[in-house]
């Protein structure tokens, strides 16, 4: 509910609770001014008034252990009690027991109590309760709350939980005739309903369409959560009960590892996830056997794939073949650390193919498919890694020897080739298929040491080979990759990876015969922009820009060799792109970085000239546009001209490709900039157009994806934005609901994410705008002297919040360069607030 | 740690905290923490023990202990309350969940609203699912949540909150009305619009 809703809210039960009950229903119809939605809500509240007298009037300390009530167990007929519970009716009886309906008689509600029948002691439920409090933390409107557990009175344990309405997952597709798109949407609700679950570290271990309950509305509620652990006899410490867990555990939708008894991690979920989606596609269960043997299932669920859902569901085949078959697949992946690695993820994975952009899953590649055999068993990988090891490094040193002895050359070639392959096998598959293996990182370092030391005796041994040299140095840089690029899941090690990248550069510095050829130039033209990246994530900003530098004036070369070259243009102006970017990081050079940002565009102009028709060009000179326009700061006039060029291309862009979700964020980025530059030039009447029109679009992307917070954090920026334009154009009271907005989504995004220095710095800037907001009202002379002292007060509160703010990030020592002012600043406006107060109280 | 150490380290914490130092809340959560805990399960035993006690503020008691007179600003002394309201808010939330888990099997266990008095019509809440509603008001009502950590939790009275949150004390009992019967519908039976989405 936005800030001033509440604000409403609240102004209106006030207003209720003033009045004797006889006038409240005019009170309302007058109040909420045909807010059917405003008036409910008020109403539901007020309901409440009798019960509120005396409700935690009393400390929370003086409540004590005396008083807590007593639940006594009772039989559980209809009208019988359980503690405060009165058993209303059985519901049914579940693969763990019986269910009831219940009234909780203390608070007047329904609830579900889940009587287990068998298999579980006190102690090891008294333990599952203790181990999973958290059980009970558990606060998603997707998730049915577990209210707590008890004993009856002869010893049988039970759940309280919330009572939820409705039908079971597939029950409820099946009924209201749900389409694929509406299906995929529900399905995408409870993958972030269970990613809640396993952010808060619980497993729910049992999901099914039967643990998936769909309300009236259409909201889907997950019971049952982490309570299958009871069953796991690893869990609940109670000795394996096999006879009754199989039954149980409702084999069809458990994952290999479950039916394995191995240790079940939050990808047993997601497999269960892509067992239920198979199912809500097709209609039919993945495995299927002839056997009533549950062993026969339990065989083909651990061993085979799961079968394309299009191979099942032939009068849906169009629909699903390609990218569904590929999801629901990658979810049911034997191996866990193969499959999505979060619910979000899946559910992402889903939104992308709804919105027909290209999509995470893939069919598995050639190169796994051979590689699989040595991923099922880690130990197995790594002996395998560590046979390929000792192979490689015999091979060296008989190679060495043959070498230096120069006797059968012809031999020795031979050999030196098989080294080749093998190293190349080393790095480029056994290290890739470990890479994402829990655990494997001694292994991964491993191998890139000893990958490191027969690249050193090769390099060595390589002189005058030329096609061995480009080999070692792209080795070399691979290596490099692994070890630390900022892009890559790497081993951290960016001093390493340094050193690495440094070989590499040596390698084709001192090889005159292969630097001499473009494509030799051309991969050391990317190899020093990935040092640049590498130094940009150590921090060392000299250095980085010495690299950046570097690469460009390789594409520049090369550009000029080979002017018709179109991957080398695009090169080069990519070169000047990051060089600028980088520049950004040293304020001493904004020239300079103007002059790349010129070139850029420069290029980008005539690469349009001579392909007018390609989209992807006439974005990037926008985009060029935009830069040039950002870096002409302060000049502004130059900036808005420049970002004005950019708009209308990217307005022009986003209105011809309307799906495309890029499109529009770079037309926000634009508009974004472009006011921006006209508060620079205090050209705040054109500022507020601009950013009122940029509102909207923020809104729409905000809401198409409420989990995405960049999308969140850019319209709490605009809310400021625009609160401060309406403050600067004379219309404080105007700002004050933007502003409030800014500040409320900008707390809770940094409170998410509270490391971000952008986070904190943008809510300190939404304090700024608020207290600014004050001031104009504290500096209107027709306001009371006393409102005006108010006002003069809350913004100097605003601006200690701030201060607050960036005090923090100073603390961190992530203040910007630029803003080593701001706390100085803050200070002055402080005891401007103060000498304005003095001087009305006068 | 004597009183008069743990007092001058409390106050110097806050001067630092005040001259902008971030961290020091950090510093001062565990000396605030164990003092808290400490006077609370004091509070607890004597109470058991058949001893009827006046309506206190613990956090008053550890403030009065680990400041005493010495001089803090009133921003100070706010973030001191705050703090110590918090984490009263958790070690009675704590108790209250480790008291469901142990007792009878981790039935739910309801607490009485007027514990000290007669059994009487009003709600029975449970601490936890309290804290969980608070929780869920702080989403849309700050101020308002903080108000009753303040009061219910911190022990603290309106006029203190008042002064502390820089509002009038009128607000603040606004604040406390709108809030309880937000919680009390939170406590009861189904969602609503409010906090259903």
């Amino acid at each position: 509910m936005p800030a001033d809703r509440s604000e409403r809210v609240m102004d209106v039960v006030d207003g209720a609770l003033a009045l004797p009950a006889g006038e409240r229903a005019a009170y309302l119809d007058s109040a909420s001014a045909g807010d059917a939605v405003l008036r409910a809500e008020v109403e539901s509240l007020l309901r409440f008034e009798a019960a509120a007298g005396r409700f935690i009037e009393q400390p929370a300390v003086q409540l004590d252990a005396a008083h807590w009530a007593t639940a006594e167990a009772a039989g559980l007929a209809p009208g019988a009690m359980l503690g405060e519970h009165r058993i209303i009716e059985r519901l049914g009886e579940g693969g763990m027991g019986d269910v009831y309906l219940a009234e909780d008689t203390s608070l007047g509600r329904k609830v579900a109590i889940k009587v287990l029948k068998r298999g579980l002691s006190a102690d090891g439920f008294r333990q599952f309760l203790r181990e999973e409090r958290i059980l009970a933390a558990l606060n998603d409107p997707h998730i049915a709350r577990l209210y707590g557990g008890a004993m009856t009175p002869d010893g049988q344990p039970y759940f309280v939980m919330e009572y939820v309405e409705g039908n079971d997952l597939d029950e409820y597709c099946a009924l209201h005739g749900l389409d694929l798109r509406g299906r995929l949407a529900l399905f995408r609700q409870v993958c972030a309903a269970v990613n809640y679950a396993h952010q808060h570290l619980v497993i729910h271990r049992d999901l099914k369409p039967a643990n998936i309950r769909v309300t009236p509305e259409g909201e889907p509620m997950l019971l049952d959560f982490g309570i299958a652990k009871l069953l796991d006899p690893e869990g609940s410490g109670e000795p394996a009960q096999t006879v009754t867990m199989a039954p149980v555990m409702t084999p069809e939708y458990a994952s290999p590892e479950q039916l394995r008894n191995e240790p079940v991690t939050t990808a047993s979920d997601i497999y269960s996830l892509g067992v239920v989606l198979f199912e809500l596609l097709t209609g039919k269960r993945p495995f299927r056997v002839k056997s009533q043997r549950v062993g026969d299932l339990v065989r083909a669920i651990t061993e085979t794939e799961a079968p394309r859902p299009s191979a099942v569901a032939p009068d849906r085949r169009r629909e699903l073949a390609g990218d569904l078959d590929n999801i629901v697949r990658m979810a049911m992946r034997l191996e866990p650390e193969r499959r999505y690695r979060s619910a979000a993820e899946f559910a992402d994975d889903i939104r992308r193919h709804l919105e027909g952009l290209p999509v995470i899953a893939r069919k598995e590649t050639a190169g796994y498919v051979a590689a699989k055999f040595i991923q099922r068993n880690k130990v197995g990988v790594i002996a395998a890694a560590l046979v390929a090891l000792s192979l490689i490094g015999g091979m060296i040193a008989t190679f060495a020897q043959a070498r230096r002895a120069e006797r059968e050359r012809g031999r020795a070639e031979r050999r030196f080739d098989e080294v080749r392959r093998l190293a190349n096998s080393l790095m480029f598959e056994i290290h890739d298929s470990v890479q994402n293996l829990a655990g494997s990182t001694p292994t991964r370092k491993l191998i890139v040491g000893r990958s490191l030391e027969y690249l050193d005796i090769l390099a060595a041994e390589a002189a005058g080979n030329e096609a061995l040299q480009r080999d070692l140095a792209t080795a070399y840089e691979k290596v490099g990759d692994i070890q630390g690029n900022p892009y890559n899941p790497n081993l951290g090690d960016t001093d390493g990876a340094l050193a690495s990248y440094r070989k590499a550069e040596a390698i084709r510095a001192g090889a005159p015969g292969a630097v001499a050829t473009p494509d030799a130039k051309f991969a050391q033209g990317l190899s020093g922009r990935s040092m640049g990246d590498i130094l940009e994530a150590k921090g060392d900003v000299a250095a980085m820009v010495d690299y950046y530098r570097r690469s460009l004036a390789i594409f520049e070369e090369l550009a000029r060799a080979s002017p018709g070259d179109e991957k080398v243009q695009d090169e080069r102006a990519r070169a000047n792109e990051t060089l600028g970017d980088g520049l950004s990081r040293l304020p001493e050079a904004t020239s300079e970085r103007r002059r790349c940002y010129d070139r850029l565009l420069e290029l980008r102009l005539e690469w349009l000239a001579r392909f007018p028709v390609n989209p992807r060009y006439e974005r990037s000179l926008a985009l060029a546009y935009l830069k040039v326009g950002q870096a002409a700061m302060p000049d502004a006039d130059r900036a808005v001209a420049s970002i004005r060029k950019s708009l209308g291309m990217l307005r022009s862009l986003a209105e011809r490709n309307p799906t495309d979700e890029r499109a529009r964020r770079d037309f926000g980025q634009a508009l974004f900039s472009l006011g921006n530059a006209f508060i620079e030039a205090r050209e705040f009447a054109a500022a507020l157009e601009t950013r009122r029109e940029l509102k909207p679009l923020r809104e729409t992307m905000a809401k198409a994806d409420p989990t995405n917070q960049q999308a969140q954090f850019d319209l709490a920026a605009t809310e400021a934005d625009l609160a401060e334009a309406l403050t600067k154009t004379g219309q404080p009271s105007l700002a004050l609901e933007p502003g409030r907005r800014a500040v409320a989504m900008l707390e809770a995004i940094s409170a998410a994410d509270p490391s971000s220095a952008l986070f904190t710095r943008n809510l300190g800037l939404a304090q700024e705008k608020m207290a600014e907001v004050f001031v104009a009202f504290g500096a209107n002379p027709a306001a009371s002297v006393s409102e005006r002292v108010a006002h003069w007060e809350e913004a100097r509160s605003w601006y200690e919040r701030e201060l607050h703010s960036f005090a923090a990030l100073q603390q961190r020592g992530a203040l910007r360069p630029s803003d080593a002012d701001v706390p100085a600043t803050l200070a002055e406006k402080l005891a401007q607030c103060g000498k304005a107060i003095e001087a009305l109280r006068k | 740690m004597s009183d008069s150490s743990a007092s001058h380290e409390v106050t110097e914490i806050l001067r630092q905290w005040g001259e902008g130092d971030a961290h020091a809340s950090d510093r001062l959560m565990p000396l605030v923490y164990d003092e808290l805990r400490r006077l609370a399960r004091s509070y607890l035993r004597q109470e058991r023990g058949g001893h009827t006690l006046q309506p206190t503020a613990l956090v008053h008691e550890a403030y009065l202990r680990m400041v005493g007179q010495r001089e803090v600003d009133w921003k100070s002394r706010a973030h001191f309350f705050s703090i110590a309201a918090r984490l009263m808010r958790r070690i009675l939330v704590d108790h209250a969940r480790a008291r469901n888990a142990e007792k009878r099997g981790g039935g739910v266990e309801l607490v009485s609203l007027d514990a000290m008095n007669e059994p009487s019509e009003e709600p029975a809440f449970e601490l936890v699912a309290l804290d969980g509603a608070l929780e869920e008001l702080a989403k849309e009502y700050p101020r308002q949540s903080q108000v009753v950590e303040l009061r219910f939790f911190g022990g603290l009275e309106a006029r203190e909150i008042a002064g502390m949150l820089r509002v009038s004390e009128k607000t603040i009992l606004r604040d406390w009305n709108f809030a309880k019967l937000w919680l009390l519908r939170a406590l009861s039976a189904s969602p609503t619009p409010g906090h259903a989405g």
